[in-house]
């Protein structure tokens, strides 16, 4: 039964540093995308590489209006 | 979720802002960075194009940065470096960046903020131990060599002085200046967000925006670095207080700075500042040209008579100061 979607992981991700350390340094956008729906699979998360593609836009419009 | 010292050590704080009536902060993981471009927000932005920091960014309240401050080893600060905007400010972070041993803070939107917050909250109280924290947050010491902090503030911070002085009365403090029309000639060059109507009311709160905008810019730019020089004069006898003039520069940084925040530097150190004056601080990638003469050949006559209307006798004050004569 998976644990649920993609902001649940955000949330376990943000509460374990082995998890942030995997992800830290990978650079290159589409690798990320793949091996963040690869560890929420591990972890029984279920999420699309879509959703977190979604995620990564809606952060950076976020971030650019709020430095405008 | 339970985070301690350790789990946020290369995590720095970016950004302060209200969910409700709450103060909260964002993080953003920083790697092995550490804040040696010309200002805080460049770092930030190199790392917010990683895709980590775009989608795993911590949020927690302020007062987290409280058990932060408590919690491991934050360097106290060690000077902080005002300035009238244009006028060096950069190269002397620049320089004291380059040594392993200064964390430089310059002009960080989150430490503006919270400075900034009392004009807009009931959270006067909290606003001293929030920029206490704040600071204390980004000195962090990361790495074994790290020993100084030097914080930059904005130019208009100098405004805020009384508070600053009132949260850390034992730091010493520089103000940096510049002949006002090569500071008006960069401004109208490039504007600074403080020199953009409307942008920063507080600079000129008498001023209407209709004015401001019927202004000719040079006039613009100079009663706002006017603002700034009158509130460096009204404490320029501070005992904490050190007046360096752009003239002075890169020397003064080696020499009378370096006295006035107690440092001393080893050879090699002082290597390491040279080399770093040589560039352009804004632009590191470029070797530095000095341009006062083409800024003061090239300004308008708009330019001339804004700088001598309204900047001119606050420079000649803050000289007289600084030079006693």
């Amino acid at each position: 039964m998976p644990e649920s979607g993609f902001e649940e992981f955000r949330r376990l991700v943000l509460d374990d540093t082995s998890l942030q350390k995997d992800l830290f340094d990978v650079t290159d956008r589409l690798a990320f995308i793949a091996r963040v729906v690869e560890l929420g699979e591990q972890n029984e998360y279920e999420f699309t590489s879509a959703e977190v593609e979604e995620a990564m836009n809606a952060a950076r419009r976020d971030w650019i209006e709020r430095m405008i | 979720m339970s985070l301690n010292f350790e789990d946020l050590i290369d995590w720095a704080p970016i950004r302060f802002y209200w969910r409700g009536s709450d103060a909260f902060v964002d993080w953003c993981y920083m790697g092995n960075d550490r804040f040696t471009d010309p200002f805080f927000f460049d770092t930030i932005q190199h790392r917010l194009a990683l895709p980590f920091n775009l989608l795993f960014r911590h949020q927690t309240p302020i007062e987290f940065l409280g058990e932060l401050h408590t919690a491991g080893p934050v360097i106290a600060p060690t000077g902080f470096v005002f300035h009238m905007s244009r006028c060096g400010s950069t190269l002397v972070s620049q320089m004291l960046a380059s040594l392993p041993s200064s964390i430089v803070i310059s002009e960080a939107p989150p430490v503006d903020s919270v400075i900034d917050t009392r004009r807009s909250s009931s959270a006067d109280s909290q606003r001293p131990e929030w920029l206490r924290w704040m600071i204390g947050a980004l000195g962090r010491r990361r790495y074994p060599a790290e020993r100084d902090l030097f914080i930059k503030f904005d130019s208009w911070n100098m405004l805020d002085l009384d508070f600053i002085r009132s949260v850390f009365p034992e730091v010493p403090w520089i103000f940096l200046y510049r002949n006002p029309v090569e500071v008006i000639v960069s401004h109208v060059r490039q504007r600074g967000s403080q020199t953009i109507p409307g942008a920063m009311e507080k600079l000129l709160p008498d001023l209407s925006l209709i004015a401001a905008l019927q202004m000719p810019p040079e006039e613009y730019c100079a009663r706002v670095l006017a603002k700034v020089c009158e509130a460096a004069l009204e404490h320029a006898q501070d005992e904490k207080a050190l007046l360096i003039n752009y003239e002075q520069l890169p020397d003064a940084v080696s020499g009378s700075i370096a006295k006035h925040f107690g440092l001393s530097f080893a050879p090699e150190e002082l290597d390491q500042m040279n080399r770093a004056a040589r560039f352009d601080a804004k632009a590191p990638q470029m070797m530095f040209e000095p341009d006062s003469a083409r800024k003061r050949t090239e300004a308008s006559d708009a330019a001339v008579r804004a700088a001598a209307e309204w900047v001119d006798p606050l420079y000649k004050q803050l000289e007289s100061i600084r030079t006693g004569f």
